[in-house]
């Protein structure tokens, strides 16, 4: 069964230069209570990052967390991952559904209410929606998306939808009562300790449960 | 019918994405005989890298063309390419096989080790250079010239093709050096009838 994307994900950067190495990164944060772990490494797939890849996609499959690749569906393939996520500019959709066969996950980025229609309708099964605050993870091209149109989405969207941009401690409350299925963060959860970090997130998301 | 690996092979410029003239070219070298393209676009999304394979599938299929291309297996299985191109840095081979068996794996090498432990990973083929002086790879390669060439086909037993400032009057060199074939990218762009290079080229190689 394809496991259903909520709660806390946690996004690695490959390349950016964090607080610890990739590896015990997502040690910790699973540690933590991350409810699915996304990796993004643009620029060539070499043999160590590809390493990293294998060993992430191990750990979160012994602690049954679905594991996801940012654009790479051949790299999702060769370490068995749970499924990719996929920007605008990646690969499409369809064309990733037929690599990856209808058990896999596919999570699509959209900024716009009509984006994140056509991405469901193309098949994905969560959608990654943002960016809702001002974030310095990436250059933007357009401004924050804000709350109130979260709030929409969420209610226009008939799947899971994951919030994602800026989002820290203080606006988390803001989010989950736009009615998010979870949260995506990828710098809000480095600093101080990526373990106490995840569990201050989840402390938070856990109590919008179930409502 | 299963496909050969080429003895030449034209590697895309890098800016497909802005010169669309460079499709039509490839195209026409196609219906000239080009036996192998190569689609090396290494600042290309993923998305629009999808929609060039798919176009560049088109084009090589007519003409039973060996097409190839670098590093995004997925993308090369979505397509049906022929083969997959890694950078000396990138996976093993093996990888690729265990994804699609009958896919022809070719590496980038840049020494008689990784040449072997290529080999002997797997790998169909090798590029090996830079053979001459080349202005798409900056001074920080040194040539390698016609004699590691040859040291690394008398080395390995599967396929060599040089690559590296390669012109149709440098195939004879590349031959006698043991390569079984050449790639190249600026004797095609930098020429606006790469039908009539396609025709240099194999009247080279014959």
């Amino acid at each position: 069964m394809k496991a259903l994307i909520k709660g806390l994900q946690v996004i690695i950067n490959l390349e950016a230069s964090s607080v610890m190495p990739p590896i015990q990164l997502a040690l910790q944060t699973l540690k933590g209570g991350a409810n699915a772990i996304q990796l993004r490494h643009k620029g060539i797939f070499d043999r160590q990052a590809y390493m990293i890849t294998s060993e992430i996609a191990e750990l979160c499959s012994a602690f049954s967390v679905p594991f996801l690749i940012n654009d790479r569906v051949d790299i999702a393939l060769a370490v068995e991952a749970s499924g990719v996520h996929l920007g605008q500019t990646d690969l499409p959709i369809s064309v990733a559904r037929r690599l990856l066969g209808s058990e896999k996950i596919i999570g699509a980025t959209a900024s716009t209410i009509q984006q994140a229609q056509n991405a469901v309708n193309e098949g994905a099964d969560y959608i990654g929606f943002g960016h809702i605050f001002p974030t310095i993870t990436k250059l933007k091209s357009h401004p924050p998306l804000g709350v109130q149109l979260l709030e929409k989405a969420c209610r226009k969207v008939k799947i899971p939808l994951i919030a994602i941009g800026g989002i820290n401690l203080t606006n988390l409350s803001l989010v989950c009562e736009a009615g998010v299925a979870g949260v995506a963060v990828i710098s809000a959860i480095t600093s101080p300790c990526p373990l106490t970090q995840t569990e201050n997130f989840k402390t938070i998301l856990k109590a919008y449960e179930k409502e | 019918m299963p496909i050969e690996i080429p003895k030449l092979m034209l590697i895309t410029s890098g800016y497909l994405q802005t010169k669309p003239k460079e499709l039509i070219q490839i195209e026409t070298a196609c219906h000239q005989g080009l036996p192998g393209v190569q689609l090396r676009e290494k600042q290309t999304e993923g998305g629009e890298l999808y929609r060039l394979a798919f176009s560049l599938r088109a084009s090589t299929k007519g003409s039973n063309t060996f097409f190839s291309i670098n590093e995004r297996l997925d993308i090369a299985l979505a397509v049906g390419a022929d083969g997959i191109h890694l950078p000396e840095i990138g996976p093993t081979p093996q990888i690729s096989k265990k994804l699609k068996p009958s896919i022809l794996v070719g590496v980038s090498v840049h020494s008689l080790e990784m040449a072997m432990r290529a080999e002997g990973e797997g790998a169909d083929y090798l590029h090996f250079g830079p053979i001459f002086e080349t202005p798409s790879k900056k001074s920080l390669d040194l040539p390698q010239g016609l004699k590691n060439l040859e040291n690394i086909t008398r080395k390995v037993s599967i396929p060599v093709l040089a690559i590296g400032g390669i012109t149709p009057v440098r195939v004879k060199l590349c031959r006698l050096a043991g390569a079984y074939g050449v790639a190249a990218m600026r004797a095609f762009s930098s020429n606006d009838n790469n039908g009539q290079v396609v025709v240099d080229f194999l009247k080279e190689l014959e």
